[in-house]
């Protein structure tokens, strides 16, 4: 890896930024080295022309290059060569005939070839019967197929008419189908819109109700206060009404204590008259 | 001010999800606020069976109100009925009986909100799919803040969280992604919110040799932190993983770090160390070349954060898209939806340690502009400070 300025390419050939670093560029670059590699990989390596061919085994070599065609030699020697091959073209036939095998060699493969040919026709003359029954079944065997072609064909007909009728049933089918998916499309597009509207009023509903209820609970709270302030009151209400009949009772009983002393006091009174009036 | 926070689980013992984030947001808002907490005495997240004893308690000098779960969950049934409401076709009442097997059961608990509504200025929910926040919304809408902590989860198309969604005063949402999700399936744009996640600490010193000498590993690895799920996406990291040993002949360990419930491979560099403390977690994390994070499902991920700010890059699963979002919008960490760029990304992060450093300090600078407590306490201040004015 070769560190230049800020920028550097690292070994996988990855471009980094080392300042600014771009994770999401980064990826995008891993992820084409990827596709890269795999575009790259799975091509089988192709075959040369030369190892085409049932010569060609597996783990042969390739076969040498074929060789290049003759030229005819240049110079003296070659002009005389070639005036010699077209004074020569004429008798090429009979070059060719002192090249054929000989007289006996001949005779012995006439002889063979008859020999052959009698064989054939023996086997030829046993064939026939053969090819005369297999005839027979296969004019039988014709028959029946005609048989069965003109079922198949009645058939056929059948069928022709059923796929008719299939198909258009099938079209009809299309068709409904078609039409109540637009219907059904239309309806649900309508009941999305009207959902969406019952959303929106919703939502208005319950953030009114939400409003109304940190108000209600304002409210709640206030009449709290104004109950405790109330019980306070009623509490000292109590304390003093408790007072004043502790009270009422403390001149209640200095009442009778009175009353007492005072009749005490009379028949004192009247006794002392008594006395005085001896 | 006095905020009551509503959760389906509390405690020390709980460590991780949304319970967590609600225990570290209530303590760090009890600077603020007179705060209070209102949870049910489960501990359970699977079957919720009562398991704290006592009623009333002060946890970090938070008061703390527990109820009892009514009746436990059923797994199997619970299941079954989940399975059927994604996948068939279903009335309203099914939703709601789906919701109360998912629980936790405590009528309890919402009776409490809602006779004690008066006493409280604001009640902030956690986790919308419970049965807490459910009911417990619906009692005080007026004065309820929910923090979803929403996946990209199939029972979030309930037709009952529609309308869930439009009813609290405010949210505090954990990522942008999940606020296009719930505006999207809820059109709730109106109910004002905030993008704001959970702040969390690292320690002042971690010390990645002394994670090295004490678990016997040397060279160099890449770290999952979490419970070993395959909910987390653990599965397809081991497969990915060995893929890429096999592939590439690199010498990267996996350490995993949690409690498991999947296999764990028999492979000479992957080493399961079980569930460990803060310090040697965080010493793990800081020993680490990349922090793995193959989960399909998050709302936020805690670790993700904890990596940035001790500056550790990611490789996360593009599948989630708040993981993707956060990794774009960081630029600290690389996704892969593939195992070709699952491969092609962690080769890149083992081979090059400037690119590491940077993508390290660029997590480090996103987590401080987002994610320290002070960002995250300002935040929830500004939302009721919102709503106080709305008032």
């Amino acid at each position: 890896m070769d560190q230049t300025g800020t920028e550097r390419r690292d070994q996988a050939g990855i471009v980094i930024d080392y300042d600014r670093l771009d994770v999401a560029d980064i990826m995008a670059q891993i992820k084409k080295k990827i596709a890269d590699q795999s575009a790259a990989a799975p091509a089988p390596p192709d075959v040369p022309a030369e190892t085409v061919g049932p010569a060609a085994g597996e783990g042969a070599p390739p076969l040498p290059p074929s060789p290049a065609p003759e030229l005819p030699p240049a110079g003296l020697k070659g002009k005389l060569k070639g005036i010699f091959y077209i004074i020569m073209r004429p008798f090429a036939p009979f070059q060719k005939l002192l090249a054929l095998p000989t007289h006996r060699e001949l005779m012995e493969t006439v002889r063979k070839l008859h020999q052959t040919n009698l064989e054939l026709e023996k086997i030829v003359t046993m064939m026939d019967g053969e090819f005369r029954r297999i005839n027979k079944h296969l004019l039988r065997t014709e028959k029946r197929v005609d048989i069965a072609n003109d079922r198949i064909d009645a058939g056929r007909d059948h069928a022709d008419a059923l796929q008719r009728r299939a198909d258009d049933m099938v079209r009809a089918a299309n068709e409904r189908i078609e039409e109540v998916h637009r219907t059904a499309n239309d309806r649900i597009n309508a009941g999305r819109g009207h959902v969406d509207m019952l959303q929106e009023r919703t939502d208005g509903v319950l953030r009114t109700t939400n409003e109304r209820i940190d108000g209600a609970y304002g409210d709640i709270q206030r009449a709290m206060e104004f109950v405790k302030l109330l019980h306070n009151l009623s509490h000292n209400i109590v304390v003093e009404i408790s007072k004043l009949k502790i009270e009422e009772e403390g001149l209640k009983l200095k009442t009778r204590v009175m009353e007492k002393d005072f009749e005490f006091l009379g028949r004192r009174g009247k006794a002392l008259e008594k006395e005085f009036l001896k | 001010m006095r905020v009551c926070f509503v959760v389906q689980r509390y405690g020390l013992e709980i460590n991780g999800g949304a319970e967590l984030h609600c225990r570290w947001v209530a303590e760090h808002m009890s600077k603020y606020w007179d705060v209070e907490v209102l949870t049910t005495q489960a501990y359970d997240y699977v079957t919720w069976k009562n398991h704290y004893p006592e009623t009333e308690t002060v946890i970090n000098g938070v008061p703390v109100r527990r109820f009892p779960v009514t009746r436990p969950r059923n797994p199997e049934a619970f299941g079954r009925l989940q399975d059927y409401i994604i996948e068939n076709e279903h009335r309203e009442e099914d939703e709601f009986a789906w919701l109360e097997e998912e629980g936790p059961l405590s009528p309890a608990l919402i009776d409490t909100v809602k006779a004690e509504q008066g006493r409280f200025d604001y009640f902030i929910f956690f986790s919308y799919r419970y049965y807490h926040s459910f009911h417990g919304i619906r009692a005080v809408p007026g004065k309820s803040i929910l923090v979803p902590t929403a996946e990209h989860d199939p029972v979030i198309h309930l037709r009952i969280f529609k309308d869930l969604f439009r009813m609290p005063r405010a949210f505090v949402y954990n990522s942008c992604e999940e606020r296009a999700m719930i505006q999207g399936l809820s059109r709730n744009e109106a109910v004002p919110g905030d993008v704001v996640g959970v702040g969390t600490e690292v320690p002042a010193s971690s010390d990645g040799a002394r994670f090295r000498a004490k678990f016997g590993i040397g060279g160099p690895y890449v770290i999952y932190v979490g419970r070993i799920d395959e909910n987390k996406g653990c599965h397809k990291l081991f497969e990915y993983f060995l893929r890429f040993k096999n592939d590439t002949g690199s010498p990267a360990q996996l350490v995993l770090v949690g409690s498991t419930i999947l296999p764990i491979p028999d492979h000479a560099d992957v080493h399961h160390l079980g569930f460990l403390s803060e310090q040697d977690k965080f010493d793990g994390i800081d020993g680490a070349d990349v922090l793995m994070m193959p989960s399909f499902y998050e709302s936020l991920s805690m670790v993700t954060l904890e990596a940035w700010a001790m500056g550790k890059p990611v490789l996360a699963n593009a599948a989630c898209e708040v993981l993707q979002g956060q990794c774009r919008r960081s630029n600290g960490g690389f996704y892969y939806e593939s195992y070709e760029e699952f491969r092609e990304a962690l080769l890149l992060l083992l081979a090059d340690p400037a690119l590491r450093a940077a993508m390290g300090r660029n997590g480090r600078a996103y987590f401080s502009a987002n994610y320290t407590w002070d960002v995250i306490e300002n935040k929830y201040l500004a939302i009721v400070a919102g709503l106080e004015r709305r008032s």
